[in-house]
Parts: structure tokens; C-alpha cells; sequence
């Protein structure tokens, strides 16, 4: 016979240690009955199908975070935990650390009722909103690392805007460690992450597929991310609470990475417009300086000082070769034009004539003066000297003499 | 938490495309407003030449860099090169 005799503790504590080790925690489903929530805050009920009944407990600690989704009897649940044995009573239950309503229906409706206990906490305030910043240098990937998600992103950024960096942390999106996981993720990049942007999401699939991202350790998460966050969960008809506390929501993860960064065509051309821009007014600015030239040029350099222009033309000469450097790519018209005004800079040059000691009189217009009765007493007039200018004043037009007062 | 893997893979001297933008906005607004000598401008004009050459080359042969993060078993964090290399599509 036997010669150990045990207690009847003792042979609880062997069966609980054996139950321990031969069933890991699992997912359990049946329909809740015998409800209560005791004075301390836990919650007891029976699970139970067609041929057997099963004791849940959740405690106070975990039952907080499933208030909006409460049971009630006849209520189809999924309840996942490990099984254990209550020792004073002598029976085993499940202790139950996550819950799940069974059926679009039930799933909605505590979806619904989470949403709107978030909504009155502000977590979707517009107020919250981040801007997304148009050139993001780091982009933050929360995601499968195997899912179409992320190889969408990386496709879609490629051939988009290559000029960022791609940060992907990995995570599993289903399952009972995806929302802990998704959100420890959040918090991490915004501790040690560089990341200026960060798209959350996973492809599509079932409403349980994509329930982590209704789940509020997730939207909290988000909501206090600092780093502004692009929610990105299946398909475009998916809506989940992500989407509401992200700052953008986008319909795909492919969508988010079109959001997120500018189009690389879309940006050419608009630095190509730059450059026409530039081009019309550097061509606009010589050609007024060629008539600008052409007018002092009749007024002020006599035929014989045209040796001497020509000498300072070198200056011009060197401004002509290097637009002409600047320009070399592109269209030839555009060359010649530019070409043929620099030959008009070149000999219209009235550098040497103020050179020596003449200077040119311009009212604020910039028209020049060459008769007293273009300025009045009070004018503003500018003074152009060989080098620098003069801001100066009409004090007494004369006729027949000059009078300026600097 | 380390993050030394976690280095600045742009070149650090190469301008990126918003100050680059940021730069041709001010070009074109000195050109158009006339500020400045034509010499000036000329080198506006040449320095916003070589900006959008710069850039449109840099937007045509960047590539994406993917790298992911990891947390390795002494709890540090050090990013890892992401590659194709990832199984199935697994719906996720």
C-alpha cells in the first residue's frame, strides 16, 4: 500500500502544479450564465455548452479594463486564461484575463460603447490632432514584419519619396500579445525612435482579426503619442478606434504611405516651376537692364570713351559665360536668347563712364533724370556712383544750373 | 537603452529636399523682386539652377532605406537592416 498519506491541501496543490504545466492558458468559448460582480469589483459566471459548465473568475484588476463589454446571461463570450483549482471549494475554474463578445453584433456593440467612454475622456478631441509634417526625414512602422502591410509601405515609399528612412518595428497584430505589443511599440518609438511620423496599422481581415486596434491600451497609445500617428487598418469599409485617435486615417497601408510623404513627380515638377520662375525673371532683369544701358549709354559715354567700355566689359563678359555655364542643358532658343542679351550687355556697358566721376540721377521710380523738371523740391533721388549709391534729396531745382543736397 | 545603431544614414552636407525648397522659394522671390545687383541675381539664378539639378537627381536615385528595430536579449535596442527576405503573406 501507499505509504505517503497526503493532505488534502497537499493533494491540491500537486493537481494545481500538474494542471499548471499540462494546459497552457487558452481561449475558451460558451455562453455566460449565473453573472455576478462582487462588492470588491471581480466578476463570476459560468461558462457553459450543451454538456458541461465551466467556472470563470476575473478578477478586479482585469475586469476594469473589459467593463464595456460585461456579459450577460445567455451571452455568447470567448473568455481566454488559465485553469486553475479553488482550493476551498474543491473545484477548478478558469481565471479569465481577456474577453471577447462571439458575433459582429456583440463585438459592435462593445466596440460602441468603448468608443464613446474614450470620446468623453477626449482621446478623439480634434483639438489632439497633430499635423503631419510634409517631409518626414524618419517614418516609424508599427506593424507585421511578414504582413502585405509593410510590403505595401516600402513599395509605395519607394517609388514615392525614396528620400526618407523607413524605421519598421515588428509586432504581431492578432492575437492576445498584439495589443501590448502594438502599444508598448508606440511608446518605444516615441522614447528612443527618431522617427518624425508613424504609420500603425495591419492589412485586412475579420472584425476579430483587427480587434488589437480597438483595444484601448492601443488607442490610448496612440492618443498620447507624441509623434504623430497615421492609423492604417485594412480595408478602406474597416474602421476601427485607432482610426479615430490617430491624427490621420488612412483607408490601406498603402493609402498611409501616400499620405505621409510627397510625391516625388508632384516635386520635380514643382522645382521645375521654380526654375522657369527664375529663368523668366533673370531673362526679364537683362533685358531691362539692356534698355537700361542703351539709355545711359546715349546720355552719358561719348564715342571716344567706348575703348575704355569696352576694356570693363570683361566683367560682363565673365557674367555672360557663366549663365551661360547655368544654362547649358537646357533648351537651345532659351541659350540664345540669353546669349544675344549678354552680346547687349556687353557693349552697352556704362561702367567706365562712372568710373570717371560721372554719376546718373534716378527719381524713386527709377527713371532717370535728365532734365530739372522731372524732379520737384522734396524729391527723393537716388545718386548711382561707380561705386555704391547715394540716397538723396531735391532741395532747389534751378534751371540752367544743378542743386542736389545729399 | 542604446540606440548607437541608430546612425543618420544621409549624408550629412547633401541638402534635403524641404530646405532645398526652402532655399529655391527664397531665390525666386529675391529674383522676382528684383533685390540685389544683376550680378547678384546671376548667382541666385545659378545657385537655384544647381538646387533643382541636386535635387531632381537625388529624388531619382535615392533609394528607400528600410531598417527595423530590435530588442536584443540584454534588453538594447539596435536596428537591424529589414530585408525581402520575409516569409508568406500571412494576411497580417
Amino acid at each position: 500500500m501507499s505509504d505517503d498519506i497526503f493532505t488534502v491541501h497537499g493533494v491540491t496543490e500537486a493537481l494545481s502544479a500538474l494542471l499548471s504545466e499540462a494546459v497552457p492558458p487558452l481561449w475558451v468559448e460558451g455562453e455566460v450564465s449565473n453573472f455576478s460582480q462582487s462588492q470588491a469589483g471581480h466578476w463570476y459566471f459560468t461558462l457553459r455548452d450543451a454538456k458541461a459548465q465551466l467556472p470563470c473568475v476575473m478578477w478586479k484588476s482585469v475586469a476594469w479594463r473589459f467593463r464595456d463589454m460585461m456579459p450577460e446571461t445567455g451571452a455568447l463570450v470567448r473568455v481566454y486564461g488559465a485553469l486553475s483549482i479553488y482550493p476551498q471549494g474543491g473545484n477548478y475554474q478558469i481565471q479569465a484575463t481577456r474577453l471577447l463578445p462571439v458575433g459582429q453584433g456583440a463585438l459592435r456593440i462593445a466596440v460602441e460603447r468603448l468608443r464613446d467612454r474614450l470620446r468623453l475622456d477626449g482621446l478623439f478631441d480634434e483639438r489632439r490632432k497633430k499635423p503631419i509634417p510634409r517631409f518626414p526625414s524618419e517614418i516609424g512602422v508599427v506593424t507585421s514584419p511578414r504582413g502585405a502591410a509593410v510590403r505595401d509601405i516600402v513599395k509605395v515609399l519607394s517609388g514615392r519619396f525614396p528620400c526618407a528612412r523607413v524605421t519598421i518595428y515588428p509586432v504581431v497584430v492578432q492575437g492576445d500579445q498584439a495589443p501590448g505589443e502594438i502599444a508598448s511599440a508606440i511608446d518605444l518609438m516615441n522614447l528612443v525612435g527618431e522617427a518624425d511620423v508613424l504609420i500603425v496599422g495591419r492589412g485586412g481581415g475579420s472584425m476579430e482579426d483587427l480587434w488589437a486596434f480597438n483595444e484601448e491600451i492601443v488607442v490610448r497609445a496612440i492618443a498620447t503619442s507624441a509623434i504623430p500617428v497615421i492609423s492604417a487598418v485594412g480595408h478602406e469599409v474597416d474602421f476601427t478606434l485607432a482610426d479615430f485617435a490617430a491624427d490621420v486615417r488612412a483607408a490601406t497601408p498603402s493609402a498611409a504611405a501616400e499620405q505621409v510623404v510627397p510625391d516625388r513627380d508632384a516635386l520635380i515638377g514643382e522645382m521645375r516651376g521654380y526654375e522657369a520662375r527664375m529663368r523668366e525673371s533673370i531673362s526679364s532683369r537683362l533685358r531691362f537692364a539692356r534698355q537700361e544701358m542703351s539709355r545711359l549709354s546715349e546720355a552719358l559715354a561719348p564715342r571716344r570713351q567706348m575703348d575704355r567700355v569696352r576694356q570693363r566689359a570683361q566683367r560682363v563678359d565673365e557674367l555672360a559665360r557663366r549663365m551661360e555655364a547655368a544654362t547649358r542643358r537646357r533648351a537651345t532658343d532659351t541659350r540664345t536668347r540669353l546669349e544675344s542679351l549678354a552680346g547687349s550687355l556687353n557693349a552697352l556697358s556704362p561702367l567706365a563712364t562712372l568710373g570717371r566721376g560721372y554719376s546718373i540721377c534716378q527719381r524713386a521710380d527709377g527713371t532717370i533724370v535728365r532734365d530739372v523738371d522731372d524732379v520737384e523740391s522734396g524729391d527723393a533721388i537716388r545718386v548711382r556712383l561707380a561705386r555704391g549709391s547715394l540716397a538723396a534729396k531735391v532741395t532747389e531745382p534751378a534751371e540752367g544750373d544743378r542743386h542736389g543736397e545729399v | 537603452m542604446a540606440k548607437s545603431e541608430v546612425t543618420s544614414g544621409a549624408n550629412a552636407d547633401a541638402p534635403t529636399v524641404e530646405t532645398a525648397l526652402a532655399e529655391l522659394e527664397r531665390l525666386v522671390g529675391r529674383l522676382e523682386h528684383g533685390e540685389g545687383g544683376l550680378e547678384e541675381a546671376l548667382d541666385d539664378f545659378e545657385q537655384g539652377v544647381h538646387l533643382v539639378r541636386a535635387c531632381t537627381d537625388m529624388l531619382t536615385k535615392m533609394e528607400l532605406r528600410v531598417q527595423q528595430l530590435v530588442v536584443t536579449e540584454d534588453g538594447e535596442i539596435v536596428t537591424e537592416p529589414f530585408g525581402d527576405d520575409a516569409g508568406e503573406d500571412d494576411g497580417e
